[in-house]
């Protein structure tokens, strides 16, 4: 019996008068890897930021329905979106280091948090750098500017800054789409590993990535959820045609 | 093939244009500085340039020249302008780029255009028929013309620049970054201070520092609020420095230069020459923030 980390019920978002996300229903199961697909502009991005309330930030958003976590209702107005935050984390399409050295910006949101003593920050650095597969790189240069780094590198210090705050979630939006192939297989061999711990949401727009490296995928379509299947259902067996369509390359 | 000649013959009658107005910029800038230059080199003939910063003695009459106080007095009125400005000018810009309603914002951020189009003139005009009074008042002294008001006035007058040019530091770090911040739970506060103002850390330096140039380069509201004593502020305590009359390396200029002749136009000049290797000086770090600025990004 699988954990249900996010229950979503009856989820409408609205831009304005623009109705991005339209009556979404679905169940994202804890520790697993859930992939959301669908063309550019169905709204992948906009379900990721309701589920950490980063939609907040846009002007004249609203939202109704339910998303549950653990049974409670983030949408609602008493949520603390900082502790929110700091449960569901989130990776962005592009690297977005801050212009500070490794060390701080793994220290960044601990220290955020009111964590200042010296030797339990070292330690998450370490740790967070280990998760990331990213120590053996940096460990001789923490204190160097992060901007420095490479893409690939940048985009794994995002997730091991996300790592440190100890998060439950990690929401990923296009992660490897600013990278080359041999960083693109380091993330996602990454992905694999992080999923025993953690719950990965991972937006996609490549059909090989979705299929290697989650458990379960969401077809998006103008807003609405076409199809919700495990991964090698919609792979191998997708039950509307309009998915079928998708993966195989028919059009979006 | 017509046509990319006559685009290629655009792009180099363009070309010409800009390095004609170029040239034009340079020469003028060139000839500014070679003519102050050789209008000061009489004055050099009779006093060692070391004296002449370092003297306090100015006394046209007795062929005495000295800028010693009014370099003094620049620098009083420069730093404490500093002091004053740039903080409540960072406030603003934090103000109008992170916190304020849209509406709210564009309607502070053209008061301060304003304040930036107002001539100089006017604001002397406003220091001392409000500012001096009032100065007099308060620290219950004999005359209200002090290094502090136009401390004061300069404040004034840098916060245009500080306000507008940090605003669009501010305004110019990528959305990805706030974001990322804001994403690990941080608040906006804490947001705004340890990622933005460190991302826009040049931007809002270089600011600083035109609002340094501009205080030290003023001349006309500083002349008609400082009260132009030609002595030494006296520097202990500070508050007595700031609490008397003072003139700077500017008002020395405009106060003289009407009657001057001779090695006394030429001390002068040479005031001139001064005051121009400060701002130098002052352009040079600008150049090398901005540097520092590329960079990191
Ligand atoms: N801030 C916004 N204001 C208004 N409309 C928006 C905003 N953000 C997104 N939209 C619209 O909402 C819809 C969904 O956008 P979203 O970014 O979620 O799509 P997406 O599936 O992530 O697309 P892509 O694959 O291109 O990233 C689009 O039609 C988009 O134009
Ligand atoms: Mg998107």
């Amino acid at each position: 019996m699988e954990e249900i980390k996010f229950d979503v019920k009856n989820l409408n978002l609205f831009y304005g008068d623009f109705q991005a996300l339209k009556n979404l229903n679905i169940e994202i199961k804890a520790n697993r890897v859930t992939a959301l697909i669908g063309p550019s502009g169905c709204g992948k991005s906009t379900f990721l930021r309701t589920l950490n309330r980063m939609n907040d930030l846009v002007d004249g958003v609203k939202t109704n329905g339910e998303i549950r976590m653990d049974g409670k209702n983030i949408l609602s107005d008493k949520v603390n979106t900082i502790e929110l935050r700091t449960k569901v984390g989130m990776v962005f399409q592009k690297p977005n280091p801050f212009p500070m050295s490794i060390y701080d910006n793994i220290a960044y949101g601990p220290r955020c948090q009111g964590i200042k003593d010296k030797k339990v920050l070292d330690e998450l650095v370490e740790s967070s750098l280990k998760a990331a597969a990213l120590w053996d790189d940096v460990k001789d240069r923490l204190n160097k500017n992060a901007m420095g780094m490479s893409g690939g590198q940048q985009q794994r210090l995002c997730i091991a800054r996300a790592i440190a705050m100890k998060p439950e979630v990690i929401l990923m939006d296009e992660p490897t789409s600013a990278l080359d192939p041999i960083a693109t297989q380091k993330i996602e061999e990454l992905i694999d590993v992080l999923k025993k711990e953690y719950t990965i949401l991972i937006v996609t727009h490549s059909m090989q990535q979705a299929s290697r490296v989650s458990d379960d995928t969401a077809f998006f379509l103008l807003g609405e959820i076409v199809e919700f299947d495990t991964t090698l259902n919609i792979f191998s067996n997708p039950k509307n045609k309009k998915t079928e369509e998708y993966i195989t390359g028919r059009f979006g | 093939m017509n046509g990319i000649r006559t685009k290629l013959r655009i792009d180099a009658i363009f070309k010409t244009i800009v390095f004609f107005f170029t040239i034009v910029s340079v020469v003028a800038l060139a000839a500014i500085l070679i003519f102050t230059l050789l209008k000061a080199i009489p004055l050099f003939q009779e006093v060692n340039l070391i004296d002449f910063i370092t003297s306090d003695v100015w006394s046209p009459s007795t062929n005495q020249f000295g800028i010693a106080s009014f370099i003094v007095a620049s620098v009083l009125t420069t730093i404490l302008a500093c002091l004053i400005g740039i903080p409540i000018g960072l406030y603003t810009a934090i103000f109008i780029s992170e916190i304020a309603p849209k509406k709210i914002a564009s309607l502070v951020l053209f008061a301060v255009e304003i304040l930036a189009s107002i001539p100089s003139v006017i604001y002397g005009f406003f220091g001392l028929t409000v500012m001096v009074p009032l100065v007099q008042q308060l620290f219950n002294i004999r005359s209200g013309t002090t290094l502090f008001t136009a401390s004061i006035i300069l404040a004034l007058m840098i916060l245009p620049t500080v306000v507008s040019l940090s605003t669009s530091a501010l305004k110019a770090v990528p959305k990805t970054i706030d974001e990322g911040s804001l994403a690990l739970g941080a608040t906006k506060m804490q947001t705004i201070l340890k990622t933005k103002i460190p991302y826009a850390k040049s931007g809002i330096l270089t600011s600083c520092l035109l609002g340094l140039g501009r205080a030290l380069g003023e001349t006309m509201a500083v002349m008609l609020v400082a009260g132009n004593a030609n002595m030494m502020p006296q520097l202990f305590p500070i508050s007595e420095a700031y609490l008397s009359s003072g003139r700077t390396l500017t008002g020395n200029i405009i106060m003289e230069l009407a009657y001057a002749s001779g090695i006394h136009e030429a001390a002068l000049f040479a005031t001139g020459v001064v005051l121009f290797i400060f701002v130098c000086i002052i352009n040079i770090v600008i150049l090398r923030v901005k540097k520092r600025g590329v960079a990191h990004s």
